[in-house]
Formats: C-alpha cells, structure tokens, sequence
C-alpha cells in the first residue's frame, strides 16, 4: 500500500492555496483597471459629444439670429418703409408694430432703428436713450462697414444687465450703388435664451455644467451664469496663473478632453470647444468625483468577489487537507493491521517452516530455534537454548566454524553444504543459509538449515547414470568409436564391436582401411583444433573380411585445456545406398541406349529466340540413330545445326508448334506431311525444360499411303450397287485373306483353284495348279487364251449350283461357281483340274499339237494330274458353290457397310459445311454489326459535333440581333427573332435528348444493388424545386431495392417523375404516388399521377422516340424521355407500360426481376 | 511587325460563325487583349512550331482555346503536339467544342489539357462560358514565367 508522508505543515497544499490567492487578486486587479479604463473612457466620451452638440446648439443659435435680421433688412417692403420714416418721418406705427411682433416672436429685449448719424430714431422695449458711450462708438465703427454682426456680450450702462447687440444694416439698391439708410440694433437678454441654452445638460447629472469664457487680458471672464456660483456673468474673472486649470488651458487655445481643476478648484473632466465665429470658448465639464464614484462601487463588488474567492479556495483546500489525513490515519490504521498479521504469519512460518531455522548472538549462542529444529535434532527448545552454534556439528568440523561466522561480517548471506550432529550423535548432510544482521540491540546470525540426506542420496544415484549412457551409446545401431590422438581405437559400442570384433580396441584405424585411402589426412584439421565436426567416406574391411563402405561423423574430443586429446566418431554402413546410386547413374547410360535404340526418331533441339523474346529457329542438339534412318540426314551434321539450315527452308519447320510446347511444357502429338523430305511423320513433342524440346517420330509414309488405298476401296464402294456401275472383287476384299482362303480350300480338296474377274484374268494366283496346265498349256499362247476363254463361261452365274463342264482347253474336268454383289457380277472362283477315267486321252494329245506344246512334257504331266471320281468332284463343286454364294453375300454387305460409312461422313462432313457456313455468317454478321455501330457511333458524333454549331450560329446571331438592333425593329420583328431562338433552343434540347438516347444504347452496364426508396427520394427533392409554391402531395411507399446500374435507374425516376409533375401542374393540388407491387419473381414499380392523362387509344405511340401526345404549347417537351425509359428497362431485361385516362391521370409501371431471380437468370444465361 | 505582336489569346476554330461569337463574347467581356485566330489545323501546327515563331511561344499566348473538330490537323493532333513539347507545354489549352462524347473528353484530359469547355447552343451560355474562360486564363491565373 501506498502510504502518502503527512508533513505536520503541508506545504505544498499551503503553497497551492498561496498561488490561487495571488492569482485570484491580481485577476480582480486587472479586472477593475480594465473597467476604470473604459468608464474614463465612456466618460470621456460623453463629455466631448456633450461639448459637441452645445457648440452646435450655440453656432446655430447664432445663425439664427442673424437670419432673423436678414428677413428684416432683406426685405423690399420693409426697406420702403424704413426709407419712409427715415426720410419723411411716415409710417412710424407701422415699424412699431413690426418690432413689436418681432420682440414678441423671438424673445429680443428690444430693437431700435438708427439713422446714419448714430441717433436712435425709434424704438421698441428699450429706452431711445440708452445707446450708452460704447454702443455709441460701436454704431459708429459699423456705419463705417455695415454689416450684419453681433457685439460682444457686455454690461449695458443704462441697465447694468449682460446685452448682447446684433447690428443689421438697412440697405438700399439705387441704380449700381449700395446706400445705408440706416441701422437696425437688435438686443438680445442672454438671461433668456443664450444662457438656459448653455446651462441645460443633456443628461442627468449632479455636477455636469457647461460654461462660456473668454479670456481678456491676463484674465479668464466667464460669461454666463454657473451652476455653482451666482451673478457671474460677465462679472467673474480668474487670473491665468494655474497652467493646469482647465480655463487656462481654454484660454490657450487647446481643445479637446482634459482632466483638471475649475474655477473652484475642484477636479473635473472637460471638453474645451471654441465656438466658431466667436471670442468665445467652451467647457463642458462634469466632476472627476461623479465620474469615479459607480467605478467605486464596482471596485467594490470586484474585491468582494475576490474576498469570497480567495475563501472559498481556502475552505476547499482545507476539506482536501482534512480528507487526506484521514485517509493517511486509515491507511495507518490498516498498515498495522497488515503488519501485525504479517508478523503472525512470519511467525507461524518460522515455527511450522519445513527448514530449521536458528539464531545465533554474537557470542555464536542460540537464542532461538524452530519447532523443525527440535524435532530434527532431538533437542527440547530448552536444551538448544543452552547450546552454542560448535554444538550441531561433529568434532572434526567445528573448527572451520569460526571461519565461517567471521565471513558473515561482509553482510552478505552464505550458502555452503556441511555436516551436522542430531542429540543421538547421528550425523547428517546439511545445507546451510546463514546471514548476519545487525539491529538496535545487537548483532544476531540467523541460518536456515535444510536436511539434505535425500538429496545427497540422489546425487549418488545420478553418479550411477553414466553406467547407463554408456548403455544408451551400446544400444545405438550405429558404430560409435572412439579414438585418441594416435588415432589408436580406445573404445567401441556394440555396433562397434559387430562391425570391427571384439579386438578392435588398442588397434590403429588403418588397420581396417581398405586399399589406398586418405581419411587420416581428411581427419586431421579435427586434431588440429580447426573442426570440430568432419564427415568422411572410406571402405573398411569388416570382422568377416568384407568390404564395406562406412560413412563416418568424426567429432574432436578436447581436454579442459582445449586441446585434442581424440575424437569420437560414429559411422554407418552405406555401401548399398552406394551401389544404388551407381545403379542409378548407370540407368541413365540404359536410358541412352534405349534412345540409341529404338526405332523411333529422336532429336532434341533448343529454340532460338530473337531480341523481342519471339522464336525465329531451333538448334538440333542431339539426335539418334534412327533419326538418320528417317531424315537420312547424317547425325554429324545434324547436331548442332539449325533447323532452317539442314533442311534448306527459310523458315525451321513447325516452329511455331514446337515454341509452344517449348514454351508451355504441354506435350503435343500430330501427323504431317513434311514437304522437304516428301514423307509423312507422326510427331510427338515434349520439353525437358523451359525453351528446350524434344521430338519422336516415326516415318509413317507407308502406311499413310495404305490408309490411302483404304479410302479409295471405300469411295469405290460408295456408288449404288447395281449391274453397270464400275464394282471390283478386289475393291470388296482384302486379296490376301481370299487368296488363303483359296489356298486352304485346294490344299482340302485337292483341286486347283484361282479367281479370276468375269472376264477371266486371275486376281489370285493359283493354288495347286497342275503342271500341265500352269507350265505346259498356260505358257502357251493358244492355251491361255483358251483357259481365259474357258474360265469366263466357266463363271457364268448360276443360281441353283455350281458349273462342272469340261476344260475348253485340255479337256479336264473344270468346275465354277459366280461371285456377285447384289446384281452385279464380280469375279469367279474356279476349281478343276481333274482327271476321271472318262476322259478322252487321245483328243488331249491332239490338243497339246494345236496348241503347240511338247507332246511327251504333255503326256508326262497328264499323268501327274490328280485323278478323281467325277462324283467326289461334284461334290467339291457343290461346296465351292456355297463358298461363292457366301462370298458374295459378304460382298453385298460389305458394300452396305461402305455406304453407310460413306452416307455418315457425307453427312458429317454436311454437317461440318453447315456449321463452318454458319460460323462464316455469324463472323460476318458480326462484322457488318460492328460495322453498323460504329457507323452509327460516327453518325452521332458527327451529330453532337456538327448539328449543334449551326444552331449556335442561329441563335448566337438571333441575340446579337436583338441586342444591338433591335431600335431599328418593331414588335413583330423582335417576335419573330424570338421564334428562331425558340426554336433553336428546342432544337438544341432535342440533339441532346437523341444523344443522350443512343448513348444509352451504347453504355457499357454496371450492376449494384441500389437503395430506391433512397433514389426516389432525392430524386423528387431534386425536380420538386422547380415547382416550388405548386400544392404537391408526394406518397412515397417503402419499395424493395433491386440490382441495376444505378445511373440509368436513375434516369428512369427522373424521367417518369417529372413526367408525373409536369402534366399533372394543372392541377390544383397534384398528387404523385410512387409504390412497387412484388410479384413472385419480379418487382413492379409505379409512378402514378393525377394529371391530364391521355386516351388509351394511343398508348402505343408512348414509348416511341418523338412521340408526343400533349401539344408542345400545353406541355414542352422533345418525346424522347419515355422512349430512353424503354430502353434502360429493356437494357435491364424488364418491361414498362402505362395506363391512364383522359384528364384523370396516368399510371407509369416499369417491372425488374427481383434480385434472386435476376441471379438466377443471370446464372443460367 | 506582325511577327513579334504580343497576342493573348490563340483562338483555333474553323467555324466562322463560332469564331465571330466567342470573339463578340471576349470582346463584349473587355478581354479583347489580342487574339489571334487561326482556322486550320495544319496552319495552327505552322502557327505554333514554325521556325520564324518559335521564339515568340515562349512568352504568350496567355490561352490557347482550341477546337476539336478542324481542318486537315485535328484537335486532339495539335493538343497532343502543344503537350508533348517542353516549350509549348506549359501555356495552358482550352478545349472548346461542340462534342460532349466522352471519349473525347478522357482523351484530351489524357493528353493534358488544361480545361474542357463544350460549347452550349444558348449564345447567353456561351458567352458567359466565353467569359469565364477569358477572365480565369487570362486575367486571373498567375503562369510560370
């Protein structure tokens, strides 16, 4: 716990509440000099523009008077009748009463008429003598100069009052010269007007006064009455001898504020103003006192404010001294307590502590000790109070004991094993803590001792575990050895021992090293010191003679010193992994051979790439043998040659191909024809690595040109089968097949066979020929015709058996049997060749002449002819009859065969022109498409670009017109001017409006999920400020959001809601209600109105770009905005209407899928 | 003489007619300082890189407004070439044209233009766009030297 130091003086709470009261006064004083300073001000303030308006009353005064004479003198009448009296003494009541008036009117004491020689010749109020000496002498000096003036004030002689005299001169205009007739003397009381005047102080104020003084001589003369003094005027008068009194520096000549002593000496605030056009100045002035005396009460408040401050600080600071030392006594309070239980709990862990724990004096003795103590050593508390620290231990260590304690004076605490003694005199290992402390009363050693019996026995055991590494080491499968530094063998585990027997200690490691080896040169940076760890190999020979290789991990055994003094080494057997790897490496030379081998040709090439990274050859880097059987180009001078080079072309054959696969790794097989060597190879490509390939071909140009051979026997086959057209037997059948079939037949029966087409010439080669006819009768020319001829009667088609008749050349018996397919006749089998009793020797012999064969061969070989029974060989006949029927059979089928085969492929290869047609015409019409938009693309650029700058022109010129010509127009001029700029306009809107609608067409589409409620809202709050003072109800319900692109959607809302506005604002109040009704898979959204509505009748023509069904007068508009609605709607795959009515309203709906379903959709288009 | 005149503003339009407006528009603006009209696109290329008035490029024109749409050498050619020349590129360009096709005014803000202006039919529009084009280029904004 925290426990803040309470001073007795808390000094820095003192401090705190000494800056706050310092802070706090010199607020107050800074607060209440900055009021006084505006109180001097304001008051200096209202002084001056109190000295300001009495200057103005008094000069305006003034001037009134003297407009006052001036309608008295100015005037013709009056000077008619001054001139009158003066002269012919009329008219005297007249001027009497006009004197009269004038007295009355302004409040003059009197005003007498005096003629030019200074006489006063009439008079009202005043005495006619009363123009004392000075007046007289002032007369005078103004008949002199008449002009309109006033006199000083002064006292009149005759009256004793204060006067003031305003002479008016009397002037008469004859022809060019100006006459005195003779003088009006106006006298003015001041009492009356000029000093109540002076006196009146605007504001309420006990000492405020204003006064007029003059200075004559060296003296100030106050010219009115003063508030504080009576019968001054003109009678007052103060030497100038103080600079700083306020009339003095009047008197100067300063104007402007001062601060100073008046004529009572008292102190007051003044503004000095001379009057203009006077000897007069002016002092307005009001008592410092009254000036000071609300600033004092405000002071007052000021540093009573401050007092409560400056208290309530202190009240405050006080509290939170109180508060804290409270809170110091209780955390006091709780220390205590907590130190009290801390104590209880020392105590109860020194008594029950597991250690024993005993404290020593100075003098080594015990004076206390733990229960542990008692009970481990035997000793009653009582006892170890008696005993001395040399007591625990046996004799043979008390010694040391001293040693031990005089260590302890450092201070520091010590921990060291020994033995101690028990009562019993059992001794026991201990572990001792022990430290010296030093109090008031003296110093004391407390230890802390642990039994450390089963401890030590512990250690004891651990001794026993290098016993069982050793063990561990024995039991490792691989040979651990160890060496010292004469690499001399000086121990083995078990391994060791298997592999080396069991005298392999005290042996050198060369003593089993096998053939010439350098392991101990390997080895030795280990003994230098300069490894620690080396891995070698060496063959090592094995306890029972063989060899085997070993792979050792050498580590250096060091000394304390850091020297080697061996190394420890394990080692594994690895000669099979070895010969595994030399199997491997020789695999590779089997791979090599088998490459060298095979058929197949082989080649590995490099692509040569240019500086853009593009393939532009490939380098034969290795080929086999067959390549040179295929290619017959020599290996040598394949290898390493170009592509383009070896087979003489510009560019490498199949370049781009093979870059691919060089490229991409993606094996790649095809068949090509290969111009330069005129052969067809089937090639598969291969990359070993990035920008390397490899090809295997096989020369296939034999049995393409079978696969040839095919495909004309089959379109061959594919003509209709019947008796004229062109069919083949060898077309029908593979020739070698039926060639064995014959073959086997004439081996079973035993007579000869050949096919031969319907006009006899063999297809097969005879099978079993007898010599006579192949040898004797065929090599002859007559013979073979007739066997020819013989052979095609043979074969004329029968149905119900074969044909048996005799040789129509030689006699033998011949048999036949007819092959057709279907209709048509192919080819005949023959057999014969028979000899029966039957026949007629004599007549063959005969025939051996006409033929001109040897008689004697022919007779020979007549005999060698197989005989048989002409029954047998009916017999074979009838089976041969059946082979050809079958055969013929087969060769029907086989024709139907072919042409399905051939129906098929026409048909796909119809099918593959219709789609390639197909492909054509969707290229194509793509391309027109493209074509077409960018056409149109064109088309409204050059719109955008070139429609619009002639409009400018149009209306530009129009308003130009206007502005500077239009003096020269009239009304229907202007008119008409303002119909081309109408006009202009409207077309200028209409451009845009169609740009803006194609332009929705080509807009690339985003879709996002949009918040219409949201949309809506601003959209109306957007277009609602057109029609503001319009009685407009607006519904807006909650609308689902959909996915769309939001600008367009947008465009949708604007459209259809100021469409809603603008016909229905005739309307008195217009209602606009927008609302979507959800449907099962789409929304449809609505924007409804109350306005003029149209028929629908038309609804066709709404969404029609241009179309309108209002007269541009009633409603403005270009008739593109529903049209562009149409198109955003359809472009989200929706659809829009409208329903209204004649003057009720319109209702525009426009449905989107929902987002779901939009998904859907999207998901499965 | 002709050649070393200062000229404030370097017009670039082909229409007469728009060319008579905007020049009524500065003038009835009293930012008639000195404007030079060119009508060609080629010419303008002439005009502004030519050997004999290369040197005066350096100082003026305060403006360039440029046209899109011109004879032989288009708007976008000549912006491209004004923007792509270490002497030229600083003198600021207006584009004013007819288009409002976007691409055309992505590509002149790709090649650097300093303003886009698309000319409004209504003349009192235009004017005033004239105005405010001819006080903020020419008589308020502050060029390097």
């Amino acid at each position: 716990m925290k426990l803040i130091n309470i001073k007795t003086i808390p000094w820095t709470l003192l401090n705190l509440f000494f800056g706050i009261v310092v802070s706090i006064v010199l607020l107050g004083f800074w607060y209440s000099s900055s009021i006084e300073k505006q109180f001097k001000n304001d008051a200096k303030k209202q002084v001056m523009s109190i000295g300001d308006l009495k200057v103005q009353q008094i000069t305006s005064w003034l001037n009134e008077r003297k407009a006052d004479a001036r309608v008295l003198s100015g005037n013709k009448n009056n000077i008619k009748n001054f001139n009158d009296f003066l002269k012919m003494g009329k008219d005297k009541t007249k001027l009497l009463e006009m004197f009269r008036l004038y007295c009355e009117n302004y409040d003059y004491a009197s005003i007498s008429l005096i003629d030019t020689s200074g006489k006063i010749k009439l008079s009202y109020g005043g005495r006619e003598d009363s123009l004392s000496q000075l007046d007289a002498l002032q007369i005078q000096h103004f008949i002199a100069e008449p002009t309109l003036e006033f006199s000083e004030l002064h006292i009149s002689v005759f009256t004793e009052d204060v006067t003031q005299d305003l002479f008016v001169p009397l002037l008469e205009q004859i022809n060019d010269t100006t006459e005195l007739l003779g003088i009006v003397l106006i006298r003015i009381d001041p009492y009356r007007m000029l000093y109540p005047l002076i006196q009146n102080w605007p504001t309420e104020s006990k000492t405020g006064e204003t006064l007029l003084l003059k200075k004559e001589d060296s003296e100030v003369v106050f010219l009115n009455e003063l508030r504080h003094k009576s019968n001054t005027a003109l009678k007052f008068k103060l030497p100038l001898n103080k600079a700083d009194a306020i009339y003095h520096k009047a008197t100067n000549g300063e104007e402007g504020v001062f601060e100073g002593e008046d004529y009572r000496g008292v102190q007051v605030l003044a503004s000095v103003r001379k009057i203009p056009g006077t000897s007069w100045v002016m002092v307005s002035k009001i008592d410092s006192e009254e000036i000071d005396q609300p600033l004092q009460e405000q002071a007052k408040i000021v540093w009573i404010i401050v007092i409560l401050l400056v208290v309530i600080s202190g009240i405050t600071i006080g509290i939170y001294w109180r508060h804290q030392r409270s809170k110091y006594y209780e955390n006091l309070l709780k220390l205590e307590n907590e130190n009290k239980a801390l104590s209880k709990h020392v105590e109860h862990i020194v008594k029950y502590a597991n250690d024993i724990i005993i404290l020593f004096d100075d003098q080594l003795s015990v004076i206390e000790v733990n229960d542990q103590a008692c009970s481990t050593y035997g000793y009653t508390k009582e006892e170890f109070l008696k005993m001395n620290a040399s007591d625990l231990r046996p004799l043979r260590f008390r010694e040391e004991l001293k040693k031990i304690f005089s260590e302890y004076e450092d201070g520091k605490g010590r921990i060291y094993e020994t033995t101690h003694i028990k009562k019993d005199g059992t001794e026991f290992p201990v572990e001792v803590s022990g430290r010296l402390f030093k109090i008031e009363i003296g110093k004391y050693y407390q230890t802390i001792i642990r039994d450390i019996s089963e401890r030590k026995t512990a250690e004891d055991a651990l001794m026993g575990l290098s016993l069982r590494n050793e063990a561990l080491l024995a039991s490792v499968p691989d040979i651990i050895m160890e060496v010292d530094n004469n690499k001399i063998y000086t121990w083995a585990n078990k391994a060791g021992y298997d592999y080396f027997g069991n005298e392999v200690i005290g042996k050198s490691a060369d003593y089993y090293f096998e053939g010439e080896q350098d392991v101990y040169n390997m080895v030795q940076p280990l003994f230098d010191g300069n490894e620690n760890i080396i891995y070698v190999e060496s063959w090592q020979r094995r306890h029972d003679g063989e060899i085997r290789l070993l792979a050792w991990w050498c580590r250096v055994l060091k000394n304390e010193e850091g020297i080697a003094i061996g190394a420890l080494s394990t080692a594994r057997d690895i000669t099979i992994w070895k010969q595994t790897e030399e199997i491997l490496r020789t695999s590779e030379g089997k791979y090599r051979s088998l490459v060298e081998s095979m058929t197949e040709g082989m080649a590995l090439h490099e692509v040569i790439y240019d500086d853009k990274g593009q393939a532009i050859d490939y380098r034969i880097e290795d080929v086999n043998p067959a390549f040179e059987k295929h290619i017959g180009i020599p290996i040598e001078k394949a290898k390493g040659a170009l592509a383009s080079e070896l087979y003489g072309v510009s560019y490498a054959p199949f370049l781009n191909e093979y870059a691919k696969v060089a490229e991409s790794g993606v094996p790649y097989s095809f068949q090509i024809y290969f111009p330069p060597l005129l052969k067809h190879f089937e090639i598969s490509v291969f990359s070993p690595e990035k920008g390397w390939f490899a090809t295997v071909f096989t020369d296939i140009t034999d049995k393409k040109r079978m696969e040839e051979a095919i495909e004309r026997r089959i379109i061959a086959l594919t003509n209709p089968v019947d008796s004229t057209e062109d069919l083949k037997f060898e077309d029908l059948f593979n020739l070698n097949e039926i060639q064995n079939i014959q073959d086997a037949f004439a081996k079973a029966t035993g007579v000869a066979s050949i096919i031969t087409d319907i006009e006899g010439k063999p297809l097969t080669k005879p099978s079993q020929f007898c010599d006579l006819c192949e040898n004797i009768i065929r090599k002859t020319e007559k013979g073979l015709a007739n066997c020819i001829r013989s052979d095609a009667v043979l074969g004329k088609t029968t149905l119900d058996g074969p044909n048996i008749q005799h040789c129509l050349s030689g006699g033998l018996w011949d048999g036949g049997a007819s092959i057709k397919a279907g209709e048509k006749h192919i080819a005949n089998w023959l057999i014969g060749q028979i000899y029966d009793e039957s026949a007629d020797k004599e007549s063959m012999r005969k025939y051996a002449d006409e033929i001109g064969a040897d008689k004697e061969e022919f007779s020979l070989a007549l005999d060698k002819v197989t005989r048989m029974p002409k029954e047998q060989f009916e017999n074979v006949c009838d089976s041969l009859f059946l082979f050809a029927q079958k055969l013929s059979d087969m060769a029907l089928q086989n024709v139907q065969q072919a042409r399905l085969i051939t129906k098929q492929k026409l048909a796909d290869e119809e099918i593959r022109t219709l789609n390639q047609e197909l492909e054509e015409r969707v290229i194509k019409r793509t391309e027109q498409l493209e074509a077409s938009n960018k056409e149109l693309e064109a088309f409204s650029y050059s719109v955008s670009h070139d429609l619009r700058s002639p409009l400018r022109a149009l209306d530009g010129f129009a308003r130009i017109l206007m502005d500077e010509y239009s003096t020269n127009l009239d009304e229907e001029g202007t008119r008409l001017l303002n119909v081309i700029i109408d006009n202009s306009q409207i077309m200028g809107n209409l451009i845009d409006d169609l740009l803006a609608f194609s332009r929705i067409s080509r807009q690339e589409m985003q879709s996002h999920p949009i918040d219409m409620f949201k949309m809506v809202n601003s959209v109306f709050t957007e277009l609602n400020q057109f029609y503001i003072g319009k009685n407009i109800v607006f519904n807006l319900q909650e609308i689902p959001n959909i996915n769309g692109d939001s600008s367009m959607i947008r465009q949708v809302w604007i459209n259809l809601i100021s469409n809603a506005l603008k016909f229905s604002s005739t309307k008195e109040e217009q209602v606009i209600a927008v609302g979507c009704m959800v449907k099962e898979d789409e929304n449809i959204y609505f924007v409804k109105d109350n306005g003029v509505g149209f028929n629908m009748e038309y609804s066709n023509k709404l969404f029609g770009v241009f179309q309108r069904l209002h007269s541009m007068k009633d409603f403005e508009g270009t008739g593109v905005g529903l049209a562009l609605v149409q198109r955003i709607i359809n472009r989200h795959k929706g659809r829009v209407w409208g329903e209204g009515k004649l003057k009720e309203g319109a209702t525009f709906y426009f449905s989107i899928k929902d987002k779901e379903s939009q998904y859907a959709s999207d998901k499965n288009s | 003489m002709l050649q070393t005149k200062i000229v404030d503003i370097l017009l670039i339009e082909d229409s007469p007619t728009d060319i008579e407006l905007t020049v009524r528009a500065l003038k009835k603006n009293h930012i008639s300082n000195e404007i030079h009209v060119i009508s060609d696109g080629a010419e303008a290329l002439e005009y502004i890189f030519g050997s004999e008035t290369k040197a005066r490029m350096n100082n003026n024109p305060k403006v360039i407004i440029l046209d899109l749409k011109l004879p032989k050498v288009d708007g976008l050619e000549i912006l491209k070439r004004l923007k792509g020349d270490e002497n030229t590129k600083i003198i600021p360009v207006v584009v004013m044209t007819s288009s409002k096709e976007e691409r055309d005014i992505v590509e002149s803000y790709k090649l650097g233009v300093n303003s886009y202006i698309v000319k409004p039919v209504d003349f009192d529009k235009f004017v005033n766009s004239v105005n405010e084009l001819g006080m903020y280029w020419v008589l308020l904004n502050e060029a390097p030297n």
